[in-house]
């Protein structure tokens, strides 16, 4: 794979999703980088934004498998993973392994938090190791596999927040932000008419092995030590009781309660690496780790109460940090 | 620099340019410094308040600490090949690639690394060294070589200045002395050679032995003129007021000669131990042998086998064992001109009580030995009110040795003495009234031309009896 190709790969199928999907120009570019460096994403935004239009369009144009789980309060996480079922077979009965919504390429899961936390750390497992463990038999999952999550900010009654494990298994989490009157008017554009268009499959044949090419030579880009050291730097900074981290920013102290995990700083360097891909680049610079600071730690940052009394968010932590911590 | 250069050499050369223009501006910040200590040290070599040698060590140490200064300066500023990378991915717009190739090495797919080199030798040929990265003066720069101008011009003023505002100056102490003795017509032509004198000594040109000499001439004529007037009998106040004038200009602790290293041997002298040593002066032996023109000896006799004064004092062949010290330190004091003795009076106390307390063990048994310390020490309180303008009286020589008859060349002015009444055994002292008692203490209170110790001064408890609570009531 040359990183030419994997540019222009890229390009065919961030074109297609844009076919669909009305601008969130800058989730779609995300959510493929997340997808190339083999993780997960969070989509958090109010109901109707097209989230679950962007996870199937993004499996369409990659083809691949999809599945869709929507997560509610009694789901089980046989429900998620699979279960023994009684089957027979040449008149033997057995029981039988059946394959729950987990075992696609791209799962959606969607309204993640309403789910219980039992049925939420069922999915952990197959996030983390890419596997599944059912009746005490361990099932591999098929790759590549990414989990895009939901979840919706607004009516958090009898909801199950995500724990912090849980959340720090995500590689990017992206907000979907509501359109402008321009792009609501292109949504009814495209939604309303006859001939309703879905976004074409640009890797029919052989995807998941060329995607694995893909997913390889993301890891191959090169980063410099100094630019490794401005994100251990970064990723220290979001500490507030960190060790030597003295010179800890005011906001970090006074909000944060806990900082980055070192999933945070290979997802910013991860990400970064995809990004100077789509930019051409064999070389990550500032600007890429730069683009992915914000989806890649603005769910590992968690903030205290004080933070959320006062309606401090992770991203004002982050810029905060960003502008103190000194690129040399 | 040439286009066609690959990123590594473009890096490399670019750190040399950087770490030369960090050189440049290190040793230009050490510079003037440098030129403005070599500038003060030249100017003190010119006005002859150095040495060549001084000069020559001065010089150099400046000049291997200016070497050093600039060198820990550089070290600390000199750019890094990171920081060259940095620089060229900044005016080129690099994005990082110069960093990368600088610092990642081999670790990386020689492919993206190839990659990685030509697209930075593309964008090498956008930099050029001239325009992007021309050499800049530093602000510290501008900062020392101010720092520098103004040390010199503080210098500068200073060392116009400096005479004026300090009244020890030498030769002005010296055309102030002629200008006392002028204006007594007999001492005329002593006023014309010290004003001379202070005329040589404004010249700058002139070595600081030469200022030294020029000092100690007039210093030994007016001792000479204060001997022979003593001679005569004829007033020397004059004389000792230009000389302990001409004394203070040579003293250390004038600015404008401290740097001059004079080798006047009472100059050196006014430590506490020699205020120690001017405490034993009022025994009036020493100045008995100034007079007579003799020395050593001095107050080791009588004092430390309590015998008559003056037996011992004047032949050096019959001292003691402890006596050979005395004997210098008696010729220490005896080189001292009348002058100086208030100086010497003016030490501390502590000296001064050290004097007593040497002096007073020395003395022994001998009443002879008590009256004559305890004269010295009234000598010295005397010195010290006149010191201190209180009185104007002169105090005589010396102290009259036991039987020694008043000539006509010891008149009864030069010398000491004290009557002691020692009380008598009165039985009726007891019984009788309040005034007949004062008069007969009035009576016993010793006289003398030269002021006494004070009855309560704890180092003369002998003077002052006193008398327990519980014989009162048994007197009465």
């Amino acid at each position: 794979m040359d990183p030419l190709e994997f540019k222009e790969i890229f390009s065919r199928i961030e074109a297609e999703i844009k076919e669909v999907i009305v601008d969130h120009a800058d989730i779609i570019r995300k959510a493929l980088v997340a997808f190339f460096a083999g993780g997960h994403v969070l989509l958090e935004g109010a109901p109707g934004l097209g989230k679950t239009l962007l996870v199937k369009s993004l499996s369409r144009a990659l083809g691949l498998s999809f599945k869709r789980v929507q997560f509610t309060p009694d789901l089980m996480p046989a429900d998620i993973i699979g279960t023994q079922v009684l089957s027979e077979t040449a008149g033997r009965r057995d029981f039988q392994f059946k394959q729950g919504p987990i075992f696609a390429h791209l799962v959606l899961a969607d309204e993640i938090n309403r789910a219980t936390p039992k049925t939420q750390s069922a999915v952990l497992e197959a996030m983390e190791e890419r596997q599944v463990t059912a009746f005490g038999v361990t099932y591999p999952m098929e790759l590549p596999f990414m989990i895009l999550a939901t979840q919706n900010p607004i009516e958090l009654e009898g909801t199950y927040p995500l724990p912090e494990a849980q959340l720090d298994r995500f590689f990017f989490k992206l907000p979907v932000q509501a359109p402008t009157p321009a792009e609501l008017t292109e949504i009814l554009h495209r939604t309303t008419r006859p001939d309703q268009q879905d976004a074409g499959c640009v890797l029919a044949e052989g995807a998941p092995a060329v995607i694995a090419r893909m997913q390889l030579l993301l890891r191959q880009v090169l980063i410099a030590p100094p630019l490794e050291q401005y994100v251990v730097r970064l990723v220290h900074a979001t500490q507030p009781n960190g060790r030597a981290n003295n010179g800890a920013v005011e906001q970090v102290k006074n909000y944060v309660r806990y900082g980055a995990s070192p999933r945070g700083a290979q997802s910013i360097i991860l990400g970064a690496k995809g990004n100077a891909l789509v930019e051409g680049r064999v070389h990550v610079s500032y600007e890429d780790i730069a683009s992915v600071v914000y989806p890649a730690l603005r769910h590992r940052v968690i903030m205290n109460f004080q933070a959320e009394a006062e309606n401090v968010g992770a991203d004002a932590i982050l810029e905060s940090i960003i502008a103190s911590v000194p690129r040399e | 620099m040439s286009l066609s250069a690959a990123p590594d050499e473009l890096i490399d050369s670019l750190r040399r340019r950087l770490a030369a223009q960090a050189l440049w501006r290190s040793a230009l910040f050490f510079i003037p410094p440098l030129l403005a200590a070599w500038y003060i040290v030249f100017f003190l070599y010119c006005f002859a308040w150095l040495g060549p040698d001084a000069v020559m060590a001065t010089g150099a140490a400046v000049l291997i600490a200016a070497a050093a200064l600039t060198g820990a300066r550089f070290h600390r500023r000199a750019p890094s090949r990171l920081v060259a990378a940095r620089l060229a991915d900044e005016k080129s717009n690099g994005e990082e690639r110069f960093v990368t190739l600088a610092t990642i090495g081999d670790a990386g797919p020689a492919e993206f690394i190839s990659r990685l080199r030509t697209e930075a030798a593309a964008i090498a040929r956008r930099i050029n060294f001239r325009r992007d990265f021309p050499f800049r003066g530093e602000r510290a720069v501008l900062n020392s070589l101010i720092a520098a101008l103004a040390a010199v011009i503080v210098f500068q003023l200073a060392f116009e200045w400096l005479p004026a505002w300090t009244p020890a100056a030498p030769d002005a102490k010296l055309a102030a002395a002629a200008n006392r003795l002028a204006q007594a017509t007999r001492f005329a032509d002593l006023a014309a050679d010290i004003s001379a004198a202070a005329q040589k000594l404004r010249q700058r040109s002139l070595a600081a032995e030469e200022k030294q000499a020029i000092v100690r001439d007039a210093l030994n004529k007016i001792e000479e003129r204060i001997a022979a007037e003593k001679k005569r009998g004829g007033d020397v106040a004059s004389l000792d007021a230009a000389a302990r004038q001409i004394n203070e200009a040579a003293k250390p602790e004038s600015p404008s000669m401290s740097l001059l290293p004079l080798r006047l041997p009472w100059v050196t002298r006014g430590d506490g131990a020699g205020g120690g040593e001017g405490s034993g002066q009022g025994d009036g032996s020493g100045a008995a042998q100034k007079l007579e023109g003799k020395g050593g000896g001095g107050k080791g006799t009588g004092r430390s086998k309590g015998e008559a004064s003056g037996t011992k004092t004047l032949d050096p062949s019959r001292q003691t064992k402890d006596e050979p010290q005395f004997a210098v330190q008696s010729e220490k004091r005896l080189e001292r001109p009348d002058y100086l003795r208030q100086d010497a009076l003016k030490q501390k106390d502590g000296g001064d009580k050290e004097g007593r307390k040497s002096a007073g063990e020395k003395n022994g048994d001998g009443k002879g030995g008590d009256i004559n310390y305890r004269a010295g020490v009234n000598t010295e309180r005397k010195g010290d009110t006149e010191a201190s303008g209180t009185s104007g009286e002169k105090t005589p020589a010396r102290l009259a040795a036991p039987e020694e008859k008043i000539s006509e060349q010891l008149k009864e002015k030069d010398l000491r003495y004290v009557i002691v009444q020692l009380p008598e055994v009165d039985t009726d002292s007891a019984s009788g009234s309040r005034e007949a008692q004062r008069g007969k203490s009035r009576q016993a209170a010793p006289s003398a031309n030269v002021p006494l110790a004070r009855p309560d001064d704890p180092q003369l408890a002998g003077e002052k009896q006193m008398l327990p609570l519980e014989y009162r009531g048994l007197i009465r």
